[in-house]
C-alpha cells in the first residue's frame, strides 16, 4: 500500500517535471525569437575555427604549438557563452546588459520554476549543439591524424571529446549555476 | 481543507555562522562584527477571507518575512503552511497557489504588459489571459505599454492583475500601495475584498498608511526588529 502510494508520487513527480520542462522550452522559444535573432551566427562561426583547429592532431601539442589551448579556449568559453546567451539574458543578445536585471532567472524566480529544471532545459539546448560538433570534431581529428601520422590513436578521440564535449559543458554547467 | 490559509509556526531566519561554519539560528552578529539581520520566532495564523497587515519601521523585517516565504531553499528554522501543507515541501505547487506582488518580482521590461503575461502566465497551472485583460482594463493601464515606461503605480497595478489572473490562495503584497494615486487605492482595496469575498483565498500585505491600517485590514502583526511584537484583530479605535 505504502509503496504503490510512493510510486504514485513519483510517477505525478515525473510528470510535473516534464510538464515543467515543456513549459520552459516553450518559454524559451518565444524569448529566442526576442534575443536570438543573430545570436544563432556566433556559435557557428566558433565552430568553424574550433573545426579547422582539429585538423592539427594532438600528438603535435607538443613541438610547441598553443593550438590546444586556443581550442580549449574558444570551445570551453566561447561556445557555451554563445549557445546559451540568448537564454540567459532577456536583453538581445548583442545588447550590453546594463545591470545585472536582465538575467532571465531572476524573471522566473518568484514563479512556479524550479532552478534544477532552469539549468537542465538550458544544458539539453548545450549539448544538443555540442554532440555534433564531437562527432564532426573527432571524425576530422582522426582523419588527420591518421593521414599525418599514418594511425588515428584513442588520445585523439579523448581529445576531440574532451575539449569538444566535456570541457563546454562544465563550462556552460558554471556558468548557469553562477550567473545564468 | 483547512480554515487557515496561512500558518507561520516559531519561524526564524537563518543566517551562516562565521565562516560559513553551519547555519545558527541564534546568531545576531555575522562575521567580522558585520551586524546581521534576522527573523526570530514569528508565529501567526491568517483564516481564510481576510487581509493582515505586516506593519513596521522600515528594516522591521516585513520583506525578510516575504522572502522566506518565496525563496526556493529553505532559510528559515520553524515551519511556515499553506491550506495546511508546508509551503516548502513542494515549494512549487505552493508558488502556483501564491500571488506576489513586490518591487522585486521583475518582469520584462522591454516587453508589453501583455507580452509578460503571455510569455510567464504559462508556468501557472489556471492562469486565465482573459481575466488578465479585464483586470488592466479595470486597472486603466493599456495591456501594449511598455513595462520599462510604466510608473512604479502602473507596475504594481500589473503585477495585482497578474497576480490576480492565476487564481492564487494566498496574496503577498509587498508596499504595494506606496506611490499609488489616492483614487486607485480605494479601487485597489474594493479588489482586495471581491477576491476574499469567495472566502476561499487570503492576503497578507505590508504598509505604512494608518488610513488603511484603521479601514482596511482584519488582522494586524506588528513587527520590531525581526520580531513579531503583536498580532490580533484590527480593532479601529
Amino acid at each position: 500500500m505504502i509503496r504503490e502510494k510512493e510510486r504514485q508520487i513519483r510517477q505525478e513527480t515525473r510528470e510535473e517535471q516534464a510538464q515543467q520542462r515543456r513549459r520552459l522550452r516553450e518559454f524559451d522559444k518565444e524569448l529566442f525569437s526576442y534575443t536570438g535573432q543573430i545570436a544563432w551566427l556566433l556559435p557557428g562561426l566558433f565552430s568553424f575555427v574550433v573545426l579547422g583547429l582539429m585538423c592539427i592532431p594532438v600528438q603535435e601539442a607538443g613541438s610547441g604549438d598553443s593550438y590546444p589551448g586556443i581550442v580549449t579556449f574558444l570551445s570551453g568559453v566561447w561556445i557555451p557563452f554563445c549557445v546559451l546567451q540568448p537564454y540567459v539574458n532577456v536583453t538581445d543578445t548583442f545588447e550590453r546588459p546594463k545591470n545585472n536585471r536582465n538575467r532571465t532567472y531572476d524573471k522566473l524566480k518568484y514563479l512556479p520554476v524550479s532552478r534544477k529544471q532552469y539549468i537542465s532545459v538550458r544544458m539539453g539546448y548545450l549539448f544538443r549543439y555540442l554532440w555534433k560538433l564531437t562527432l564532426a570534431g573527432v571524425a576530422v581529428q582522426c582523419i588527420f591524424a591518421a593521414v599525418d601520422l599514418g594511425r588515428a590513436e584513442p588520445v585523439n578521440v579523448v581529445y576531440a571529446v574532451g575539449v569538444l564535449l566535456f570541457v563546454p559543458m562544465a563550462a556552460g554547467w558554471i556558468q548557469l549555476r553562477t550567473g545564468g | 481543507m483547512s480554515d487557515m490559509i496561512f500558518e507561520a509556526r516559531q519561524v526564524s531566519s537563518l543566517r551562516r555562522g562565521v565562516f560559513g561554519a553551519g547555519q545558527v539560528s541564534s546568531l545576531r552578529r555575522g562575521g567580522f562584527g558585520k551586524k546581521t539581520f534576522k527573523l526570530e520566532e514569528i508565529s501567526f495564523r491568517l483564516p481564510r477571507g481576510y487581509i493582515m497587515g505586516l506593519i513596521g519601521k522600515n528594516g522591521a523585517g516585513k520583506t525578510s518575512f516575504f522572502d522566506c516565504i518565496m525563496d526556493e531553499k529553505k532559510r528559515y528554522s520553524g515551519e511556515m503552511l499553506l491550506e495546511g501543507r508546508s509551503i516548502h515541501e513542494n515549494h512549487l505547487q505552493m508558488l502556483d497557489k501564491t500571488g506576489f506582488v513586490s518591487e522585486k518580482n521583475e518582469f520584462m521590461e522591454l516587453r508589453t504588459a501583455a507580452q509578460n503575461a503571455r510569455m510567464l502566465g504559462r508556468f501557472y497551472s489556471s492562469f486565465d489571459m482573459e481575466l488578465f485583460k479585464g483586470m488592466m482594463e479595470r486597472c486603466r493601464v493599456s495591456s501594449g505599454k511598455t513595462l520599462g515606461k510604466m510608473s512604479r503605480g502602473e507596475t504594481v497595478k500589473f503585477q495585482l492583475a497578474f497576480a490576480v489572473a492565476h487564481r492564487p490562495k494566498l496574496y503577498l503584497m509587498d508596499e504595494a500601495t506606496a506611490g499609488m494615486d489616492p483614487v486607485f487605492r480605494i479601487d485597489f482595496y474594493r479588489i482586495l475584498h471581491e477576491l476574499l469575498k469567495d472566502g476561499d483565498c487570503g492576503i497578507i500585505l505590508s504598509t505604512h498608511i494608518d488610513e488603511e491600517i484603521e479601514k482596511q485590514l482584519d488582522y494586524v502583526g506588528i513587527l520590531e526588529e525581526g520580531r513579531l511584537v503583536s498580532f490580533g484583530e484590527n480593532v479601529p479605535v
